[in-house]
């Protein structure tokens, strides 16, 4: 690993923002993805784990950090969680997984999911 | 909340985009409603695919559908039209009746190989075209010439769309193909298996021609295999992968001559629902598949399987302990199908989940068990334990529950016995039954399940 890298990355954040968490989590990362990079169903299980476990600002810290370190498996991995922790639900539920609130004027959104109407068939309720 | 905001802020256009990326288009598309920033981040997404089934309704009029099909075609185009990024990764179009889209069709397809696509899907089957019978459907749609030239292909599904045997042989750099609905010949896949060194899954459904299925060949670095209700001139399935990690077989009951390296065969699903005419010495067959595929952590097995498996020389379970982890059954859970579960769970010591996918499974009238049993009493039996219920079961699940007999008594057999079980998940069928059954009454019925003894006291019990 990019040992340098790393310590940069908490030297730059040593304001708040890295706690030991995201540290343990990212570091091993690259052994356990090594060790099952072949193993997809061990992934999957790693993945609902890690949905069970962690909270979304914490995914997107994890994000943030596989990004900063330039590592595209973690990055990709853990964007995946995302997609799929989103997949099927609500706009409302969507919007507070990620703290987005609409800001859209009045009958710009209805026009949007009109425009859109064959995406929507089909969503989970909350 | 505050906090959610401010992470997420953070994330810049280029990171948010990979994660619509991951998304299927139908979602990716919806993400524009999110607020103003997400509006127009979908659009960049290197994964295209466009489905028909979004637009059309297969219930309704074919005059209907036909102008529904015209409304998806030209959303596509004009998606393409105006699509800003450069390169795209995966391009995906599924739709039935191509013929009278031709000119479209090879819009979207040149749109994907002029931007480089690495990923080219290309659906012209019908979903009204039944799978269990023996119907060929003609395909209606030649890939065209210039997809050829585009020799960097890394992925290719190609289902009820006709391509010429040798140009295909461009597409050395070829990781993925899929063949679904087509006439293919045994020459042709040995000539893919010795083109494309990078081969690492080949699906074959539905197809039909060949003789029989042979997947061999020096340097063969295949990791997936899926036959999946091909039509077979001979039975015969002929595989020598020692990469091979996963096995998919839907079909009727063939030879099988499976050669695999135990350190990376990990997982086979095996399923002949379609199969209605049980042979004499059978079970040994079965047994002899299973032995072949020795070293499998991961096995879902069909209801078939489960009445015959036990009818050859070993009634009671392999001659050997399997290092199965997690047992998929499609089971109606039905007394004719207990001595093949029976059978696994003694052959599975180390098994930690049990997943139960129950639902309608063809039962054979003429099935006799090998042994006396009484049925009624097979799962409460006390004297008949598992070593992997006591020891090493953590999860079991029950999709489509109804609460029969039956299944509450394999069920109860779990929670009461079930010493390291951390989780039972039942899901409850949606379907109405006889008798008044249906979602409320399997619900209530479950329920019960909620008072029996446990064995492990860290068990939570999730009715769904």
């Amino acid at each position: 690993m990019k040992f340098c890298t790393v310590k940069q990355y908490f030297d730059d954040e040593n304001n708040n923002n890295v706690t030991n968490g995201i540290a343990t989590t990212v570091i091993p990362l690259p052994n356990k993805h090594l060790k099952i990079k072949a193993n997809n169903k061990e992934m999957e299980q790693y993945e609902q784990e890690l949905l069970r476990n962690v909270m979304p600002q914490e995914l997107t810290k994890l994000i943030l950090a596989a990004n900063y370190l330039n590592f595209k498996e973690a990055l990709d991995f853990f964007c995946r969680t995302v997609a799929n922790a989103i997949q099927n639900k609500s706009v409302d539920y969507v919007r507070k997984f990620f703290g987005l609130e609409s800001d859209f004027e009045p009958g710009e959104e209805e026009k949007l999911c009109k425009e859109f109407a064959w995406s929507f068939e089909g969503v989970d309720e909350d | 909340m505050a906090d959610n905001m401010d992470m997420f802020r953070k994330l810049s256009e280029h990171l948010i985009l990979i994660i619509i990326s991951f998304l299927p288009f139908k979602e990716a598309v919806r993400t524009s409603v999110l607020s103003k920033r997400w509006r127009y981040i979908w659009r960049e997404t290197r994964n295209i695919e466009f489905d028909e089934r979004a637009f059309v309704d297969f219930r309704e009029s074919q005059e209907m559908q036909a102008s529904q099909r015209r409304g998806f075609m030209d959303f596509a185009l004009q998606r393409i039209q105006n699509y800003q990024g450069r390169d795209i990764d995966k391009f995906q179009l599924t739709l039935s009746k191509p013929e009278n889209f031709h000119g479209d069709i090879q819009r979207c397809i040149s749109f994907a190989i002029t931007h480089n696509v690495k990923g080219l899907g290309l659906d012209f089957s019908d979903p009204t075209w039944a799978e269990d019978n023996l119907d060929n459907h003609a395909a209606l749609f030649d890939l065209p010439l210039n997809v050829y030239g585009h020799v960097v292909l890394e992925s290719i599904k190609l289902f009820s769309c006709n391509f010429r045997n040798s140009d295909f042989m461009n597409f050395r750099a070829l990781k993925q193909v899929s063949f679904g609905w087509l006439e293919l010949s045994l020459s042709f896949i040995e000539a893919l298996s010795k083109n494309c060194p990078l081969l690492e899954s080949l699906s074959l459904k539905k197809c039909w021609n060949l003789d029989h299925l042979e997947i061999s060949g020096q340097n063969l670095r295949l990791k997936s295999f899926v036959a999946d209700n091909c039509s077979l001139i001979s039975d015969e399935i002929v595989i020598d992968a020692p990469y091979l990690r996963f096995f998919k077989y839907s079909g009727k009951m063939a030879h099988f001559e499976i050669e695999i390296h135990r350190s990376h065969m990990e997982e086979a699903d095996l399923d002949f629902g379609i199969e209605f005419e049980p042979y004499e010495g059978i079970g040994t067959d079965l047994y002899n598949l299973l032995n072949q595929l020795y070293p499998i952590k991961i096995l879902t097995v069909c209801s078939f399987m489960l009445q015959f498996l036990p009818l050859g020389d070993e009634p009671v379970r392999m001659g050997f302990d399997m290092r199965i982890k997690h047992l998929t059954l499609k089971t109606s859970v039905h007394p004719f199908e207990f001595i093949g579960i029976r059978f696994l769970l003694n052959s599975s010591p180390y098994l930690e989940r049990l997943t139960l996918d129950i639902g309608p499974r063809r039962i054979f009238g003429g099935y006799r068990p090998p042994v006396r049993v009484n049925f009624s009493r097979f799962w409460l039996e006390r004297s008949i334990k598992y070593k992997c219920v006591k020891e090493s079961l953590k999860v079991v699940e029950a999709k489509g529950f109804k609460g029969t007999m039956h299944e509450l008594s394999l069920l109860a057999h779990m929670i009461i016995y079930g010493r390291v079980l951390e989780r039972v998940d039942i899901t409850v069928s949606k379907e109405e039954g006889g008798n008044g059954g249906n979602e409320n009454r399997y619900r209530e019925i479950a329920n019960a399940m909620l008072e029996f003894p446990r064995a492990s006291p860290i068990l939570q019990i999730s009715i769904k």
